[in-house]
């Protein structure tokens, strides 16, 4: 039976999550559309530039393709505003307005939004976030990335959620009531740390070949693993102006493989902090979220090295780029109309 | 499935800690009018900020902030001089903070910024709202942030600062940063080579850590002092016995900005290489916690004051900044020590209860730079030129965690290149 085709309704409210990432950015809207964009802004060098890609500033992709004609900006270090820079600022200023402007919003729509944010920089950060967010929507709340992904999934009692992304590794413990800091911890060897890693191994592997960081963050979205891998990892890389095949096998799982100490670290440690009776529960429940959580074989790493001291499950989520941003979306639908209105009137 | 009670109060908590946010909400407007007006000075309350530091020299009184964000400062009444603020350093990125400096002629104008709480550092507690002073009313001097900046007063920082009436205008407007001027930047380093005299730490085939921490260190040294503006002293120079607790109080009598303790690692049974940095911390992994205790061994401190001093683990600037330091100098240290061997294991940062990072007033690390249980690193450890490289690498992971937080020093005449050398 085909589905009943209903009007468009207006309305007038629009809820939208907000996920800001170092390497990604995203959007979920209650009018149906998901978007991202990579954390890219570029403005063009002069008015040359400007006339030959016909645009004021290009964002995402768009702007790293045309990266030679642009002043390129990736404005979210560490998943948070770079402090101090009116550049960086303006940047995710545009980059808010861009995504929001991909939501599609209609006129008159009032905007309530979620903003996700790294777990540990919430306190901190809250301020530029506001700043970069005010001009766009009717009314703000800031939540942590992994609180949001976690709230997503209706995972909050007797969970642990681990959101990887490009700057920092978020750690989150869920018990039922709202993450307090102490919940909470940052890492920031993450996505990027694991780019430079692979970035060092492979110059000094193959150092008359010609390849950047964003070529290896390429290498590593494709390829990334812990653990074994099936057959040889390789990839094509110019070697004086030729293409050449190169086998990045081992550096890759060495590069993906270092951020996973500091993780088991932490991830026991926040385990401790459980009631001992509930440690088990929990061991069940430990949630992988954001990019990195698509390194094949960190779940079962992390699930390996935690059984050592009992049975434990690590699951990953199902679309990690909109994970933060749909948590963000069902927190701002969730809330009351009476608790944004109460803000509206102050 | 949570529970539904637990879901409304989730709600409910979210929207309390946003409240503040949202405020000011500004009028309704189109995404595409902002982007063409970008001005909300209208929408802006103003809070004083108290306390401040206040230097006074004569009758001339600077008053000095520290920030990690910009805010917009005015000129409130004659008697201010100025107000300026160091520059950040676009070009490489770097995050440095801001030093906002108010001048005043007047002692008694300046004198209305009380509390003044040198030393100390400002919790939200100490700041009150108060309205904005109009232009019939400029009885309020100080400096005034828009009152957003309350969610980052933990990025407050205040140190004491030496002007004059007669070096203000010249040293301000000379370009050099204020941040140097002021003395904001790390100025005291002390780095403890580890164990000594009677305690000769790990013991290798035929090396003792304590040799190694030692003739690390002083290499160390040497390699610092070549930075200008930096006083790098030694808890030890010699082979000699010396408490856990006279390092921590030598470190703080001299007022260490921070604090390296150098080591050995030795872990037996084990044959690989690994390299470990420690910052201070509770730890629940029991390898840590024997590793603490063999560490601790020689503390000399009496159970009641090491439990006065675990109080003072609430210090989480501290700790935050000795998290960044061990992580910058475990980076660079793993990451140059497997070039030589490949077989080295980076065993990350960790917080551990040393006592030797317990009682100090500065950042500080336990760098565990070397491992004596592998015995091809042991033979390297016996020649200059491995402790010479282990050496340089510190000074990068030092330097690298520097120049994130403060401006280094640009080192003395002919050693430029062999700073770009080690930071390369």
């Amino acid at each position: 039976m085909a589905k009943k085709k209903s009007s468009p309704k207006r309305s007038s409210k629009l809820r939208v999550g907000i996920d800001l990432g170092t390497s990604r950015s995203a959007i979920s809207a209650s009018n149906g559309k998901r978007k991202f964009v990579e954390s890219y802004v570029g403005w063009p060098k002069d008015f040359i530039s400007e006339k030959v890609l016909g645009k004021s500033v290009l964002f995402g992709q768009e702007a790293l393709d045309n990266r030679l004609s642009l002043e390129l900006c990736r404005p979210l270090e560490h998943g948070v505003i770079k402090e101090g820079t009116s550049r960086d600022e303006e940047a995710v200023n545009q980059l808010i307005s861009h995504l929001i402007e991909l939501a599609e919003i209609q006129e008159g729509q009032e905007i309530y939004s979620v903003v996700g944010v790294p777990a540990e920089s919430l306190r901190a950060n809250k301020l530029a976030i506001k700043r970069a967010v005010e001009d766009y929507v009717d009314s703000l709340m800031v939540v942590s990335e992994p609180f949001a992904a976690a709230y997503g999934r209706g995972v909050l009692n007797n969970a642990i959620v681990i959101d990887i992304g490009a700057g920092t590794v978020d750690f989150c413990i869920m018990h039922g009531s709202m993450p307090t800091d102490d919940d909470q911890r940052t890492l920031v060897t993450a996505g990027d740390y694991i780019d430079e890693h692979l970035y060092a191994m492979l110059k000094e592997k193959y150092p008359e070949s010609d390849f950047n960081l964003n070529m290896v963050r390429k290498f590593k979205e494709e390829h990334s693993y812990i653990g074994k891998t099936k057959g040889k990892i390789e990839v094509e890389i110019p070697v004086g102006g030729k293409i050449m095949v190169h086998d990045i096998t081992e550096e890759m799982g060495r590069a993906c493989e270092s951020i996973l100490p500091a993780v088991l670290e932490h991830t026991m440690e926040l385990i401790a902090r459980f009631d001992p009776e509930y440690q088990g529960l929990v061991r069940q429940n430990i949630i992988l979220a954001g990019g990195g959580s698509q390194i094949k074989g960190l779940d079962k790493a992390i699930e390996a090295s935690l059984k050592e001291d009992g049975l434990c499950k690590v699951s990953v989520v199902d679309d990690p780029i909109f994970a933060s941003a749909d948590g963000a979306l069902a927190l701002a639908k969730d809330m009351p109309d009476d608790y944004w209105q109460n803000m509206l009137d102050e | 499935m949570f529970k539904q009670a637990n879901k409304r109060q989730i709600l409910k908590d979210v929207h309390d800690e946003n409240l503040w946010l949202v405020g000011k909400r500004k009028s309704r407007r189109s995404v595409a009018s902002l982007k063409s007006s970008k001005d909300n000075s209208s929408q802006r309350k103003w809070v004083q900020l108290s306390p401040i530091f206040v230097a006074m020299g004569g009758a001339f009184v600077a008053v000095v902030v520290t920030l990690w964000f910009e805010f917009s400062a005015q000129k409130l009444n004659d008697s201010m001089i100025d107000v300026q603020h160091s520059a950040q350093d676009y070009s490489t990125g770097a995050q440095s903070p801001l030093v906002y400096t108010a001048g005043f002629n007047d002692l008694n104008d300046a004198a209305l910024l009380a509390p003044v709480l040198p030393h100390e550092r400002p919790v939200i507690e100490n700041f009150k709202p108060v309205s904005l002073p109009n232009a019939s009313s400029p009885s309020l001097p100080g400096l005034f942030v828009d009152e957003g900046v309350f969610e980052d007063l933990e990025a407050f920082e205040l140190r004491q600062a030496t002007v004059t009436p007669e070096n203000y205008h010249a040293l301000a407007g000379a370009g050099i940063p204020l941040a140097q001027l002021f003395g904001l930047n790390v100025k005291t380093i002390v780095i403890d080579p580890g164990h000594g005299g009677k305690d000769p730490g790990a013991v290798g085939a035929s090396v003792y850590e304590k040799d190694i921490a030692l003739d690390v260190a002083k290499r160390l040294r040497d390699r610092l002092l070549e930075y200008e503006g930096y006083r790098v002293l030694m808890t030890r120079e010699v082979d000699e016995t010396m408490a856990l607790n006279d390092r921590v109080n030598f470190a703080n009598a001299n007022s260490a900005d921070l604090f390296i303790s150098i080591h050995v690692n030795y872990f037996p049974g084990d044959q690989k290489s690994f390299i470990e940095t420690y910052y201070f911390g509770p730890t629940d992994d029991s390898k840590i916690a024997e590793l603490a205790a063999r560490e601790n061994n020689n503390s000399h401190y009496p159970y009641a004051e090491f439990k006065e001093i675990i109080l003072k683990i609430g210090d989480t600037l501290k700790s935050q900044e000795s998290k960044q330091l061990a992580y910058a100098v475990q980076r660079n240290l793993h990451k140059q020590m497997h070039k030589i061997d490949k077989g080295t294991r980076d065993h990350g940062i960790k917080a551990a209860p040393f006592v030797v990072l317990l009682g100090l007033d500065a950042p500080g690390i336990l760098a565990e730079v070397s491992c004596l249980c592998n015995r091809d690193e042991e033979q390297r450890l016996k020649t200059s030129e491995h402790r010479e490289s282990i050496a340089s690498f510190l000074e990068k992971g030092i330097v690298t965690y520097l120049n994130k937080n403060t401006r280094v020093g640009g080192k003395r005449n002919g050693e430029k290149e062999k700073l770009a050398k080690a930071q390369q």
